[in-house]
């Protein structure tokens, strides 16, 4: 048991301290304020060999937000996306790439932008991206656009490019979790991408080339992994989706996909 | 009006087993025994049964010594670094005299290169000894000491904890008790200190990187899809499209009280977790003076004895004029100190819940060693309201964050009507939400606490038993806005982080009122170095004498200061990540003309 400590028992009753019953003098305290002696002002402000050490760590996080796979008519294919920054409240530096595997075949982008906060809920990015695979799609682009939690809880990411072959590109994408529990969550996702000017040899139409929709439904196995099964749709427009007809590859892609998601 | 349910609200099932094991703590769950050697690993003393329940090592007279170290503790299986003071977690409690001039010579036997320092929190003294490294002093370098040396002019009970990185989430703080030269104006037979703290296994460096990184990661309690359904058949569609409606266009949810809760933390009260059951003896007929410190780095506890009232009889060291509640609500820094008549019952439970509901701390009031008494369930989680959020039914609706109002009313000593804001909280990223309307809500007992039948203390009860010590009405007024952005877990002052923040000045001698407005929705304990923080009622008059204040979510406080210590002064949301993150100030105050 722990050891008590008497109390001053002669204090019986509740006797109320000193209560000044003077009406206050304004501009002067009840008790007096020292003035300061040079030991005081000594004491008071030393001198420091170090300032204040506040400052904002550098922190680094790497987002998995997918990497799944699918049988496509006994065909695997495996995709990924990925977003990661690293820095502080304001300054960022992103990477952000996606791509896919079909047929032994890889294709896909890295990003690599700077990053300034606007606002509380977006960032403004700019930077490279290049392009790399096969069938001539390398290209290397010049990059802005803004990525953000938009009123309603919308995940927004839209970014304009320019090649240094003078095409230009816009992919705007977005996405909504729907908590059916804390663990279970139903992702709908929708983008899009558009191209400025016509090359057919990279399969890129002018004006709105595709559109992609997906549902995902995720299980937070713990909450940094969570695995989920889903639904893709991705369907090509305009000029490109002539291209595609005329090299004999479909317009529309369904396929059901299993991956994971994780962060660290 | 707390309308809506919380994501599970009452059916909150405790989840699994390797959970509770990890609230509950080890049956032996001591953590570590007390009067270890600073070197040394944890002895075979942390296999002590649970019945033997230590209070921290008590240090008596104005010359001591500490050393703080490391030392290995084990909490909930998993044998894990702190960071302890003489090996005690929490250190010993220094007990002086009102009156005496301390020495305390404070030694750095910890490993590597890594600096520390100890604050004593609540105590006036020159600016040198109040521990803060590059504020008052350099910090304690591995191998080195500093000797601490200050006259005591007040008493009652305080604590100290370190002000260096993280340091107070790994262990580093103690309870002080100064006796005062006047018997006090209560009478009691026996006193325990009871500290209340949040432990983590994780590195804490490591859990404010994962806070940076997914501030979210313990909100497990976020509105479904079922909330949604069973919202709509207790209150109908509109008023539930309204509601979702509303915290989907603020981008927020509103059952996040905690940024850190029970799925992280242990809770520990004197260092033991609840399966290692605290002990604190009484006899029958006696009066017990029950020293409360919240010495937490994250957490706020609701704090019940089931079968006793609570007479609080000092704040914050301070004596008020008592008040019987049945609970009360500590925030991170707080004291109090209540009496309690045990009668009835040959043991009592001292339960404390952290207000997000998510674990607690507890132990015995016991009149034989080895009794243990019900320990009440975990009270529904609760869930914001509108209030909370600085809005009210005639702003709801009508959402412009720059509301248009059109002076600046600085000799307003009454603190209603709307919010202005400062300008540089416009487009800041420090910023997500604004209070519209904020009202001081000192009557408030808080969410969770606001549907009780039983009386919860609140800060309108609190009244300084000696009035107010300097009497002079406030010369200016200081106004500042608690800001905050959860998505990027970023703090700060008027959207401003501290790195990116001039100092504030005062001049010595003065004075000043200081308003704080909270414009975030959680719970922030702003304290001020050196210097009193007099809390004013709704009228702006003097109320009560604190150190720490607690800032509702959505309120708007003011505090009355005398600027009679001169220096360099911290003066921060005692959420010690919030601090870490940018919510912190540098007052300096100094004679006018030099």
């Amino acid at each position: 048991m722990t050891t008590a400590t008497a109390s001053d028992a002669l204090a019986a009753t509740p006797t109320p301290a000193t209560q000044s019953p003077l009406p206050t003098m304004p501009g002067i305290p009840k008790s007096p304020i020292p003035v300061p002696t040079q030991a005081d002002r000594a004491a008071a402000f030393p001198i420091l060999m170090s300032k204040h050490a506040h400052d904002a760590p550098r922190v680094t996080l790497v987002n998995l937000d997918r990497l799944e796979s699918w049988n496509d008519d006994g065909r695997v294919g495996l995709a990924w996306e990925l977003t990661s920054w690293t820095g502080g409240d304001v300054q960022r530096l992103w990477v952000r790439s996606s791509g896919e595997r079909e047929g032994g075949k890889t294709r896909g982008d890295v990003e690599l932008l700077y990053g300034h906060a606007k606002g509380a809920w977006w960032d403004v990015v700019g930077g490279i991206r290049q392009d790399f695979g096969i069938d001539k799609t390398d290209q290397t682009w010049a990059a802005i656009g803004i990525q953000g939690l938009a009123p309603y809880m919308f995940d927004i990411s839209a970014t304009a490019y320019l090649s240094t072959d003078g095409q230009t590109m816009l992919r705007a994408e977005a996405e909504y979790d729907l908590l059916l529990t804390n663990r279970l969550i139903l992702q709908p996702v929708a983008g899009f991408r558009a191209f400025g000017r016509n090359d057919r040899s990279r399969m890129q139409g002018a004006g709105l080339s595709s559109i992609e929709t997906g549902i995902r439904l995720r299980y937070r196995a713990t909450r940094s992994v969570a695995p989920y099964l889903g639904y893709s749709y991705e369907r090509s427009a305009g000029h490109t989706a002539d291209y595609r007809r005329l090299a004999g590859h479909d317009v529309f892609e369904g396929r059901l996909v299993l991956g994971l998601n994780s962060w660290f | 009006m707390t309308l809506f349910s919380s994501a599970g609200c009452g059916g909150a099932a405790l989840p699994d087993v390797s959970r509770r094991r990890f609230v509950q703590g080890l049956a032996q769950g001591l953590g570590l025994s007390v009067g270890l050697s600073v070197a040394g690993r944890a002895s075979a003393a942390t296999a002590t049964s649970p019945r033997a329940s230590h209070a921290p090592q008590m240090l008596t007279g104005p010359d001591l010594a500490l050393d703080i170290g490391a030392t290995r503790v084990n909490f909930t299986g998993r044998d894990r670094p702190a960071i302890t003071v003489n090996g005690g977690l929490p250190g010993p409690t220094l007990r002086w005299r009102q009156g005496d001039t301390v020495t305390v010579r404070v030694t750095n036997r910890l490993p590597g290169h890594v600096q520390t320092s100890l604050h004593w929190h609540g105590i006036q003294l020159p600016a040198n000894m109040d521990g803060v490294p590059g504020m008052s002093f350099d910090g304690i370098y591995p191998g080195q000491a500093y000797l601490y040396r200050f006259h005591l002019r007040q008493a009652g009970t305080y604590w100290y904890h370190s002000h260096s990185l993280h340091q107070e989430q790994a262990g580093l703080y103690g309870a002080i008790i100064v006796d005062p030269v006047a018997p006090a104006p209560y009478r009691y037979d026996r006193e325990h200190v009871v500290l209340l703290s949040d432990w983590t296994d994780l590195d804490p460096a490591a859990l404010y990187s994962r806070l940076k990184k997914m501030p979210s990661y313990d909100n497990m309690f976020r509105r479904t899809v079922g909330d949604f359904l069973s919202d709509i058949r207790n209150y109908g569609w509109d008023a539930t499209v309204a509601d979702r409606k509303m915290w989907g266009r603020m981008r927020m949810t509103p059952t996040d009280l905690s940024d850190v809760n029970g799925l992280t933390y242990t809770y520990l009260m004197n260092g033991h977790t609840p399966a290692a059951n605290w002990e604190a003896g009484f006899r029958q007929g006696e009066r017990v003076l029950l020293r409360l410190i919240n010495a937490a780095n994250m957490s706020y506890f609701d704090f019940r004895i089931p079968g006793l009232k609570l007479t609080v009889v000092a704040a914050d060291g301070q004596y008020v004029h008592p008040v019987t509640v049945d609970e009360l609500r500590i925030g991170v820094a707080e004291t109090y100190d209540v009496i309690v008549e045990p009668v009835g019952q040959d043991a009592f439970t001292l339960f404390a819940q952290d207000i997000g509901r998510t674990g607690f701390a507890c132990g015995t009031l016991t009149s034989r060693p080895g009794l243990r008494a019900e320990v009440p369930p975990l009270d529904p989680r609760p869930i914001l309201a509108m209030k909370d959020m600085g809005m009210d039914h005639a702003a709801h609706g009508k959402r412009d964050r720059y509301a248009g109002f059109v002076a600046e009313r600085r000799d307003a000593p009454v603190l209603k009507g709307p919010v202005s804001h400062p300008r540089t909280e416009r487009n800041s990223t420090y910023v997500d939400m604004q209070a519209m309307v904020a009202q001081p809500r000192l009557s408030d007992p808080g969410v969770g606490l606001r549907d009780r039948e039983t009386k919860v203390l609140t800060y309108a009860d609190l009244h300084s038993l000696d009035g107010d010590p300097d009497g002079r009405d406030p010369g200016r007024t200081i106004e500042l806005h608690l800001t905050g952005n959860m998505e990027r877990f970023a703090w700060a002052f008027d959207g401003v982080p501290f790195m990116d923040a001039r100092p504030l000045r005062f001049n010595y001698g003065e004075r000043l009122r200081v308003v704080l407005v909270n414009d975030t929705m959680m719970h922030h304990p702003v304290h001020l170095h050196g210097m009193w923080s007099d809390l004013e009622d709704d009228h702006g008059a003097f109320q009560v004498r604190k150190h720490t204040v607690d800032i509702a979510p959505g309120s708007r406080r003011s505090c009355r200061v005398t600027a009679d210590a001169l220096g360099r002064w911290a003066y921060h949301c005692h959420l010690l990540y919030h601090m870490d993150g940018g919510m912190m100030r540098e007052v300096v105050v100094e004679e006018a003309g030099r």
